[in-house]
């Protein structure tokens, strides 16, 4: 465990010596952000202007599940960003230099790829978190801490579905799994998913665990749902987490064995 | 003279028919367009439903026309030369030192080299656009005259930004990170292009500021003339206009670009 800490810190200093590099276009990339949740508060803005609701949601819970998608985008590209590699390592030989390693090969990748130029993401989630609360939205602290691990956990579900999909390149060769679900996500991402069918509803929480990310954590939040609703939707998630790691160790320690690589 | 035309237009024909042949390179391109395109839709369409039934009201669009919009919106944003990226790639790890040695227009190989796929992008959203059709009838109101204006209002709006492009890709020549601006100009655009929201539905300034602009012309202005929203003498206009547009933007460009090659330097080819 100290090993995994230990390679964790080494990760984020190098990663945030990157970022003190390339600080300007960090910078620019924080304004470009800024244009983007300004346009994006318009659009709502608009809407909001003709309704007084959106299928029963405020115009500060819907900022608030803008900033519950912010969130999880931030957490997703610093900490999980490696889980989308898995494909591209399979097929380039990239797992050497973590299969030398007296380390789990799947967390040495993810722990790899860590990236401290997602925070700008995390800092949009603030602006719409703070425009929510001046629109009168209630966040109380605990909530929002109880709907933050519910996104971590959605965000951890999440990786573990894409390296999974993405470890069957042992098996079938390049599969950028990654974007191909992200962009499925991208087009429900800013909606509450309770406007759609029963069955897309579904498709969104237990196949692709976006209303976990967005939806549910933002009901928690704006407390429009009581806490014990939240716990319950924590076991769906944990239980999601134990299948997909049995799934993931399945399929992977399965596709490993075919890997081959040379030099390290 | 007549040789040496055809010369020419043989060699971007060349670069054009090669990119034909590689267009499985963008075949994960393509299979995203096919599949997130009608998903895309199908959020907004429920978007819009929602919104309609908490009693929106606009005197411009109902559902049906609001849909027809963004699909028709989508679909020319596939369409659109976003190549600043290339450009500046093209700059900053010296492959254009390539066209400057050789007798070849590296804007006309550029243009060659992205048509093929925008082509491909073209006949496969139609396609896609017709299966929607058939799912949910688009409100379209389309005439020859109206059909072939939209055509020359389509393709003067992407020489404009086709130049924009240009000019941003520059940029290359004076620092390598790029994203950053590249980033925010292309939100700005297309926001006030209409990509998000139809401009007139904007508030007063906004739409304003907008319809001055000529990011208009490559989504919300095509996709207005389809709905049978704008008159003959407006679509004369807006051609007029874009045809001023163009000598501003190229003489901009072109002045940049003499700037920013006296600065490159590349080493072989």
């Amino acid at each position: 465990m100290t090993d995994y800490i230990r390679l964790f810190k080494r990760y984020m200093v190098l990663s945030a010596m990157n970022l003190i590099e390339y600080r300007v276009s960090f910078y620019l990339r924080i304004v470009g952000f800024i244009f983007s949740v300004f346009f994006n508060i318009l659009f709502w803005d608009v809407i909001f202007s003709g309704i007084s609701s959106f299928n029963g949601w405020s115009f500060g819970d819907v900022m608030v599940l803008q900033g519950m998608v912010a969130f999880y985008i931030s957490l997703f590209w610093i900490f999980l960003r490696g889980s989308a590699d898995i494909s591209e390592r399979v097929i380039d030989g990239g797992f050497n230099q973590f299969l030398a390693r007296p380390m789990n090969v799947l967390v040495s990748t993810v722990l790899s790829e860590i990236n401290l130029g997602a925070l700008d993401f995390g800092l949009t989630g603030i602006i719409y978190f703070i425009v929510a609360a001046n629109t009168g939205t209630q966040i109380a602290l605990l909530p929002l801490l109880v709907s933050f691990i519910m996104v971590s956990l959605a965000a951890i579900i999440f990786a573990m579905i894409i390296m999974t999909l993405g470890s069957l390149a042992f098996w079938i060769g390049r599969f950028d799994v990654s974007e191909f679900i992200h962009s499925i996500m991208n087009s429900f991402f800013d909606y509450p998913i309770y406007i759609y069918p029963a069955t897309l509803q579904f498709f969104l929480t237990l196949v692709i665990p976006l209303g976990f990310i967005q939806t549910f954590p933002t009901q928690v939040a704006t407390s429009n749902v009581a806490l014990s609703q939240a716990f319950y939707w924590i076991l769906i998630e944990l239980a999601l987490l134990a299948f997909w790691y049995f799934i993931l160790n399945f399929v992977f320690s399965k596709g490993i064995k075919r890997y081959a690589g040379h030099g390290v | 003279m007549r040789g040496t035309v055809f010369k020419m237009t043989n060699k971007y024909l060349r670069i054009y028919l090669l990119g034909l042949k590689n267009i499985q390179a963008y075949l994960g391109e393509f299979l995203a367009m096919v599949l997130f395109f009608p998903l895309e839709m199908l959020a907004l369409f429920y978007v819009w439903k929602t919104v309609f039934e908490a009693g929106f009201l606009t005197s411009q669009f109902d559902l049906a026309s609001l849909i027809t919009y963004y699909v028709i919106s989508q679909l020319l944003g596939y369409l659109r030369p976003q190549i600043s990226g290339e450009i500046s790639n093209d700059i900053v790890h010296g492959h254009l030192s390539r066209y400057l040695v050789r007798p070849i227009m590296y804007f006309y190989a550029l243009v060659s080299r992205v048509l093929p796929y925008k082509t491909f992008f073209l006949v496969l959203g139609l396609i896609v656009v017709f299966t929607i059709n058939m799912m949910f009838p688009l409100s379209l109101v389309i005439t020859p005259l109206s059909l072939l204006l939209f055509i020359v209002v389509l393709m003067l709006g992407f020489v404009i930004d086709f130049l924009f492009a240009a000019l941003l890709g520059a940029i290359g020549f004076w620092t390598e990170k790029i994203e950053g601006i590249q980033r925010i100009f292309y939100m700005i655009r297309s926001f006030l292009s209409g990509a998000w929201i139809p401009l007139t539905l904007l508030p007063g300034v906004i739409t304003s500021i907008s319809l001055v602009l000529p990011f208009q012309y490559v989504s919300f202005f095509p996709a207005m003339i389809l709905l049978g929203n704008v008159s003959t003498s407006a679509m004369i206009d807006a051609i007029l206009i874009e045809l001023a547009w163009i000598p501003v933007l190229l003489v901009v460009t072109s002045y940049v670009w003499k700037k920013g090659l006296k600065r490159y330097s590349g080493y072989g080819a």
